[in-house]
C-alpha cells in the first residue's frame, strides 16, 4: 500500500489560552486570632521596629466605620505589649520598646548591638510570654554600589510602562562559605502640596513621604552556593512605575541585611507563597512558621519573624531632570478648581500613610 | 498430529480491493478425528464430502494473524452463521469452535481489523488459517473498550480497558490531535490532575505509580509537550492496554496502574507514508519494507509548532515563553524465520520549555529495545527483550547572581525473558527480568557571565530490581476461568552512596544528622518480597460474569515532586537505607453483563487499594542537589477506594458509554514527628483525589458518511490548600496564611467537546473532513485557585488559573493517496 496523507488543519482560535479571573471561594476562618510578630533590629543605631498585630478569626467582632458595622480582615494591632531585647542569655537593662503608634514598637538601643552575640526578642503580652529564636549577629556583608536606570518594559500586566530600574552592583564578601543577605529598599520623596496663591496664605509645608517601592520583591543571596569573593555582580533589587513622585527629588534607601540561615530560610518561603500564582510548577503553597513561639505553649502558632541582621545602608536618589518621561504636575494651582477636586495627597501631607514635614538628616548629605 | 497448511486468497481480496495478502503458516495438532485441508481461490472452503453417518460435531479451527505485521490476532470472535458462538482467538491467535456437519457462514470479526467472511462446507474436521488486513481509515465511532464482543464478561481480570490508535481518532482532541493519556481519561476511574499535566491517576494512584511500557519495555518519563501530548505517536503505536490495578504477574515494579503500549510495525509489502501540518505539530511517518516480507522499517516523527499559540495569550508570562517539542520513532522487524521474529524500537523525545524570562526546562527521553518472539512449538512460545534508556533534565534560572542550571537524569537497563505454554484451557507463562537503574550525578552549574554561583554535585543513587514470576490461566469451566499469578521482586540500593545517620528517636531532619557511612561499592540495603496475584471470573449467567481480583505490587522507584502533578523535572528516587519501598494491596470486585447480541454492556466494579511507604513531600520541601531526600519527605499509608459504573453502547446508529466514577485517595503519614507529619497524621486528601467524575462519550453515524462524537466531563474539584488569613511585612508585603493541607476545593470541572467529521469530501479515493470544538461551552475551568493582593484594600483575594479556558474550534482536513487497500 503506497499512502500519502495530507493533513492541513487550521484552528481558529476566539479566545486566548490561559486565564486568569477572580472568583468566590468560600473559606472558613480560623476559630483564633493569631499574634503576628514582625520586626527588625540591626546593628546601627535605632529606631528599630516591631510590629504586632493579630489575624482575623471566625469569633472576631464587626467594626464600627462611618456608621457601619464592617468585617475586615486585615490584620489588627495589638498594643499594650511589653517588649525587651536579651542578649546572651539576660535582659538588656533599661532597654525596653516604646509603642509609638497601635501595635508599633520603636527601640532606640543605648549601646549598639554586638556582632558574634546572641539575642532573643522577648514580647509580653495579655498574660503570655513569647520569645523568639536566639540569633547571632552576622559579621559579614558586601558592598552595594546602586545606580538606575528609566526604561520602558514590562511590569506586571503592563507590557510598556515607564519605569525605574534600581540595580546594586554588589561587591561579595571577601570570603566564602555561610553568609545570607536580603535587601531591604525603602524610597523617600518630596511631595509638592499646591500652593493656593492668596495674600494671607502661607507656602504649603515640607512632604516628604516614606514609602516602599517594590515591596513583592524579596531579594536573597545565599553565600553557601557562591564561590567569587569579592567577586561583583549585578542584580535588580527594585522596579517601580514612574509617577509624580518623581517631579522633585526621590531617594531609594537600600539596606543591605546580613541575616541568619533561619531568616533566610523565612525568606525564602514567603517568596515561594507570594509568587505562586498557581502554575504547573508551582509548589502547593503552605502555612509559613516564623521564630516566634509561647513559652507556655509550643502548640500555639505565631506567624512572622523577628530578624537580626547586619546592616548596610546605601541611598540614591533622582531629581527630575533624570526623568526622560514628562510628567505632568498631580497637584498644581490650577484657577477655578475648586479645593475638593484636588487629591487629599495635595493638600495634606498627612493622607500619605508615612510622611513628614521635617526633612531627614541625610537628606541634602548625599 | 501436525501438519502444514498454506492458504492463498488472493482473489477473493483483489475482489474487494483488499490487496494481496499473504500465505499463512501453521502446526495444529489433532489427536482424535481425521483432518483434510482444502487450498481454494476464494473465500469458500470445502472439508470432506457429506457422508450418511457423520459424528454430531466436526472440529474447525486454525490460526489468525494480522496482515500487516503478521503478529497472533487475539481476541478476534468466531461468529457462526449469524451468531456469536462464543469463541474468541487465544493469545497465539487460534481457535476452535465445535460444529455440526453442514454449510456454515463463519464471520470472523475484530475490533481493529476488517471482517473477514467464509462460507465452510463442514464434512470433516478442518483447519482455516486466515490473515486480517487492519481497517482502513472509517468512521467507526468510539465502540473502543472491548476487541471481542464478550470480553468484558469473559475476561477474568477487571478493570482492564484496550484502545487503539485508531478508535483514539474518533474521540475529539485538543487541536484534533489525538493522544493516548488524553483518551484514556475518558474511561472509568481514569484522572488527571488538570490540563497542562502529563500523566494519569488510575484508581486514585500517583501518576508514578503506573507501569508505562513500550513493546513490553519500562517507559520512566512520559511527560511530552507539557502534557497536552505524550511521547507516543499515535501515527506509530498499534494499541494500548490500562490494566488498572490487578495487574497480572508478568506486570511488576509499580504500586498502581500498567499500561502496555504496543507499537506498530513497518509495513512488509510497501512503501507508504504520511505528512500532517497542524496547528500545534508536524508529523511525518515512513515505513515499507527493506527486504521483502523479511525486513520492514517504521520511522514516525512529531515537530511542534505551538509558539504563535502562546503568543495569543492574555498573560505577557505566557506570551513571552518558548516550548517546543519533538519526538521520534523508528521500528524494525526482522523476520528471521517463520515464527521467530527479532524487533528493534528506539523512541527519542525531546523538549525546551522557557517561561519567560524567569525559568526554563530541556528535558530529553531515549529508550530503545531489541525484542525477540519466537514459536518453540506448538504451544509454547518465548519473548526475550533488552531495553536501555535515559532521560536528561535541565532546568535553569537565568537571574541574579544565583542565575544556575541544573542536570539530572537517570539511566536504565532492561532485560526479560518469558516463555508461554498454552492449550485450549490452560496457559503457562513464566519468566524473570531485571532493571538495573543507575541516577546520573545532579550537577548546579553557574548560568551566564553574571552568576557567580560555585558548580556543585549530588551523587545519585543506583539500583538493581529483579523478580521471577510463574503465572497460569485456567478455563475451569465454561462459566468460570481463573488467572493466579506469583511474582518475587528483590531489589537492592548498589554503591557507591553515603547513607546519612539520624539520632535515634528524632526526626530525619539536617539538624538530626549524627554521621555518615560511604559505601564505595556492593550492596547497600536489599528488600524484596512475594507478589500474589489472583483475578476469579464466574459466570451467574451465560452474559454475566462476577470477577474477583486481588493483587500485591511492590514499587522500588518514584518521582520526587513537590508541585501539584507531574512536570518535566520530575525526579526518579529510588529506595534507599531510608526511603523503604511502597507497597500496596489492590482488590476488586466487579458484575459485568451484556446484553443479547452485545448491543448493551453494563458494569460495576468496586475497588479498594491500601498502600504502605507511600511518599508526600514536606512543605516547602528543598528537593534539588539534596543528598538526603529523605529530610524532605514524608512517609506514610495511602488508601484508595471506589466504584466505577459504565453503560456502553456497542452496535447501532449511537453508540458510547457513560461512566460514573466515586473514587477517593488518600493519605496519612504515621511519624510521631511534627515535622514528619501532614495535617497532624490525620487521613488527608491527595493532589489527585477528585470523588466524583462521570464521562460520557456518544458517535452517532449520519448516513452515509458523517460521523458526529460528543463527551461530556465533569468532575469534582481537586484539593487545595487556602488562605485563611494574612499579615503584612516589609509594609506593604501581604503574606498568606495558608489552611492545613488540601483542606479545600477548587471549583468542579465540567466540559463538553464536540467534533464532526465526514468523508469523501472531495476526493472519492478517500479523504476526511474534520470539525472540532474543544470545550464548546467555552468554560474557565480552573487549574488551580491561588490568592493575590488586592491594591486598594491590600487583601488576598482568590483568583482561579484556568489552562484552557475558552472554545478552542479546529477544522481539519484529511486526503489519502495511493494505496493497495480500501
Amino acid at each position: 500500500m503506497t499512502k500519502f496523507r495530507f493533513w492541513i488543519v487550521l484552528v481558529l482560535l476566539l479566545g486566548s489560552t490561559a486565564c486568569v479571573d477572580q472568583i468566590s471561594f468560600p473559606l472558613e476562618k480560623a476559630e483564633n486570632e493569631r499574634l503576628i510578630v514582625s520586626g527588625l533590629i540591626t546593628d546601627l543605631e535605632g529606631p528599630h521596629r516591631i510590629y504586632l498585630s493579630q489575624t482575623t478569626s471566625s469569633n472576631r467582632p464587626p467594626l464600627l466605620s462611618n456608621g457601619y458595622l464592617t468585617q475586615n480582615d486585615a490584620p489588627r494591632p495589638v498594643q499594650n505589649a511589653r517588649i525587651t531585647v536579651w542578649g546572651n542569655g539576660q535582659p538588656l537593662l533599661g532597654e525596653a520598646f516604646q509603642e509609638v503608634r497601635p501595635g508599633e514598637y520603636e527601640w532606640n538601643p543605648v549601646e549598639l548591638l554586638q556582632e558574634g552575640i546572641s539575642y532573643v526578642v522577648q514580647i509580653q503580652v495579655g498574660g503570655k510570654t513569647y520569645r523568639s529564636t536566639p540569633q547571632v549577629m552576622p559579621s559579614i556583608t558586601g558592598e552595594d554600589d546602586l545606580s538606575f536606570s528609566f526604561e520602558r518594559a514590562r511590569i506586571a500586566d503592563n507590557p510598556d510602562a515607564a519605569q525605574l530600574i534600581l540595580k546594586t552592583e554588589l561587591t561579595l564578601p571577601q570570603v566564602t562559605g555561610e553568609y545570607y543577605l536580603r535587601w531591604a529598599v525603602e524610597e523617600a520623596y518630596f511631595w509638592d502640596l499646591t500652593f493656593f496663591p492668596n495674600p494671607f496664605n502661607k507656602p504649603p509645608p515640607n512632604c516628604i513621604v516614606f514609602a516602599y517601592p517594590d515591596p513583592e520583591r524579596i531579594t536573597l543571596v545565599n553565600g553557601k552556593v557562591l564561590n567569587r569573593p569579592g567577586g561583583k555582580s549585578t542584580q535588580v533589587i527594585a522596579q517601580r512605575l514612574v509617577d509624580q513622585s518623581f517631579l522633585s527629588r526621590h531617594y531609594f534607601m537600600v539596606n543591605q541585611l546580613s541575616i541568619s540561615k533561619e531568616a533566610f530560610t523565612y525568606w525564602q518561603q514567603v517568596r515561594e507563597v507570594v509568587n505562586n500564582s498557581g502554575s504547573v510548577f508551582d509548589s502547593p503553597p503552605a502555612a509559613i512558621r516564623g521564630n516566634v513561639s509561647n513559652l507556655n505553649d509550643a502548640k500555639e502558632v505565631v506567624l512572622g519573624f523577628v530578624e537580626l541582621a547586619k546592616s548596610s545602608q546605601t541611598r540614591i536618589f533622582t531629581t527630575r531632570g533624570d526623568v526622560p518621561y514628562f510628567l505632568e504636575k498631580a497637584c498644581e494651582y490650577i484657577p477655578g478648581k475648586r479645593y475638593d477636586q484636588y487629591l487629599p495627597t495635595c493638600l495634606s501631607c498627612s493622607a500619605f500613610p508615612n510622611s513628614t514635614e521635617e526633612y531627614p538628616a541625610w537628606w541634602f548629605k548625599d | 498430529m501436525a501438519f502444514l497448511f498454506f492458504y492463498k486468497y488472493r482473489n477473493s481480496f483483489k475482489k474487494k480491493g483488499l490487496g494481496l495478502a499473504l500465505a499463512t503458516f501453521f502446526s495444529i495438532n489433532f489427536l482424535s478425528t481425521p483432518v483434510s485441508f482444502a487450498q481454494m481461490d476464494s473465500l469458500t472452503f470445502y472439508f470432506g464430502k457429506e457422508s450418511q453417518t457423520p459424528p454430531a460435531t466436526y472440529v474447525l479451527t486454525g490460526k489468525i494473524r494480522s496482515l500487516e505485521g503478521g503478529d497472533a490476532l487475539a481476541g478476534v470472535g468466531v461468529h457462526v452463521n449469524g451468531t456469536f458462538s462464543g469463541v474468541v482467538t487465544d493469545k497465539f491467535g487460534f481457535y476452535l469452535v465445535k460444529l455440526p456437519p453442514g454449510i456454515h457462514r463463519v464471520v470472523f470479526r475484530h475490533i481493529s481489523h476488517a471482517p473477514l467472511f467464509t462460507q465452510v462446507h463442514l464434512f470433516e474436521n478442518g483447519v482455516i488459517d486466515l490473515d486480517m488486513l487492519l481497517k482502513s481509515f472509517e468512521l467507526d465511532g468510539v465502540v473502543v473498550l472491548s476487541d471481542d464482543p464478550d470480553r468484558n464478561v469473559r475476561n477474568p481480570i477487571s478493570g482492564v480497558a484496550k484502545l487503539t490508535a485508531r478508535e483514539l481518532q474518533a474521540i475529539p482532541a485538543f487541536l484534533g490531535e489525538a493522544d493516548i493519556f488524553k483518551g484514556l481519561q475518558l474511561l472509568p476511574g481514569v484522572s488527571s490532575v488538570g490540563e497542562g499535566t502529563s500523566g494519569i491517576n488510575v484508581r486514585g494512584a500517583k501518576t508514578d505509580q503506573n507501569l508505562i511500557l513500550m513493546n513490553e519495555a519500562v517507559v520512566l518519563s512520559s511527560n511530552h509537550a507539557m502534557g497536552f501530548l505524550s511521547g507516543f505517536n499515535t501515527d506509530v503505536t498499534e494499541n494500548f492496554t490500562l490494566y488498572k490495578g490487578n495487574l497480572p504477574a508478568n506486570f511488576g515494579g509499580r504500586a498502581g496502574a500498567a499500561l502496555d503500549i504496543a507499537m506498530r510495525p513497518g509495513s512488509n509489502e510497501a512503501w507508504q507514508g504520511q505528512v500532517g501540518l497542524g496547528t500545534s505539530n508536524g508529523k511525518l511517518l515512513v515505513e515499507g519494507p527493506l527486504m521483502k516480507e523479511k525486513l520492514s522499517i517504521i520511522v514516525g516523527a512529531r515537530g511542534s509548532n505551538v509558539n504563535w499559540l502562546l503568543q495569543q495569550a492574555r498573560d505577557l508570562d505566557i506570551q513571552a515563553s518558548k516550548l517546543n517539542f519533538q519526538d521520534a520513532y523508528l521500528g524494525l522487524q526482522w523476520k528471521i524465520a517463520q515464527g521467530h521474529t527479532l524487533e528493534w524500537a528506539s523512541l527519542a523525545t525531546g523538549d525546551t520549555f522557557q517561561f519567560s524570562n524567569q525559568f526554563g526546562f530541556d528535558w530529553k527521553n531515549t529508550l530503545s529495545t531489541i525484542r525477540y518472539k519466537g514459536i518453540l512449538g506448538e504451544k509454547m512460545s518465548l519473548r526475550a527483550l533488552v531495553a536501555a534508556g535515559q532521560f536528561d533534565n535541565t532546568f535553569y534560572d537565568p537571574e541574579g547572581i544565583e542565575a544556575a542550571q541544573v542536570t539530572n537524569g537517570m539511566r536504565y537497563q532492561q532485560g526479560k525473558v518469558y516463555t508461554t505454554w498454552a492449550n485450549e484451557k490452560l496457559s503457562l507463562t513464566a519468566g524473570v527480568e531485571a532493571i538495573h537503574y543507575q541516577g546520573k550525578p545532579e550537577r548546579l552549574s553557574p548560568y551566564g557571565t553574571n552568576s557567580a554561583v560555585q558548580a556543585d554535585q549530588v551523587g545519585k543513587e543506583q539500583g538493581l530490581e529483579g523478580a521471577g514470576y510463574v503465572s497460569m490461566e485456567l478455563e475451569m469451566s465454561k462459566s468460570s476461568s481463573l488467572i493466579a499469578g506469583l511474582r518475587y521482586s528483590r531489589y537492592a540500593q548498589l554503591g557507591p552512596d553515603t547513607v546519612y545517620t539520624y539520632r535515634p528517636l528524632a526526626p530525619q531532619s539536617l539538624n538530626e544528622v549524627i554521621g555518615s557511612t560511604r559505601y564505595e561499592k556492593g550492596t547497600i540495603q536489599s528488600y524484596g518480597g512475594m507478589e500474589p496475584r489472583l483475578s476469579f471470573r464466574q459466570n451467574l449467567s451465560p452474559r454475566t460474569s462476577l470477577k474477583f481480583s486481588y493483587a500485591r505490587l511492590y514499587q522500588y522507584i518514584q518521582t520526587v515532586s513537590s508541585t501539584v502533578g507531574p512536570t518535566p523535572i520530575d525526579l526518579w528516587q529510588l529506595s534507599t537505607v531510608h526511603i523503604p519501598p511502597q507497597r500496596s494491596d489492590n482488590v476488586s470486585l466487579g458484575v459485568f453483563t451484556n446484553s443479547e447480541g452485545n448491543k448493551w454492556e453494563y458494569a460495576a466494579d468496586a475497588f479498594y487499594r491500601l498502600g504502605q511507604n507511600q511518599v508526600e513531600y514536606r512543605d516547602f520541601a528543598d528537593l534539588f542537589l539534596n543528598p538526603h531526600m529523605e529530610t524532605a519527605l514524608v512517609f506514610g499509608d495511602g488508601k484508595a477506594y471506589g466504584v466505577e459504573l459504565m453503560v456502553k453502547k456497542n452496535l447501532g446508529v449511537l453508540t458510547g458509554w457513560i461512566a460514573y466514577t466515586y473514587s477517593r485517595s488518600l493519605f496519612q503519614s504515621v511519624s510521631p514527628f511534627a515535622e514528619e507529619q501532614i495535617n497532624g497524621n490525620a487521613w488527608t486528601p491527595s493532589n489527585y483525589d477528585k470523588p466524583h467524575e462521570v464521562n460520557l462519550i456518544l458517535s452517532r453515524k449520519m448516513y452515509p458518511r458523517g460521523l458526529i462524537n460528543m463527551t461530556v466531563n465533569y468532575a469534582t474539584g481537586r484539593p487545595v490548600s487556602a488562605v485563611t488569613a494574612s499579615y503584612q511585612l516589609n509594609g506593604g508585603l501581604v503574606v498568606p496564611d495558608y489552611s492545613e493541607r488540601n483542606q479545600y476545593r477548587i471549583p468542579n470541572y465540567f466540559r463538553v467537546d464536540l467534533s464532526y467529521t465526514v468523508e469523501k469530501v472531495f476526493s472519492k479515493r478517500g479523504d476526511s473532513l474534520n470539525f472540532g470544538v474543544y470545550n464548546l461551552l467555552g468554560r474557565k475551568n480552573a487549574y488551580s485557585v491561588f490568592w493575590k493582593k488586592d491594591v486598594d484594600s491590600q487583601q488576598l483575594r482568590p483568583y482561579r488559573l484556568a489552562i484552557l479556558g475558552a472554545i478552542f474550534p479546529s477544522i481539519s482536513y484529511t486526503v489519502q493517496f495511493g494505496g493497495k487497500h480500501d
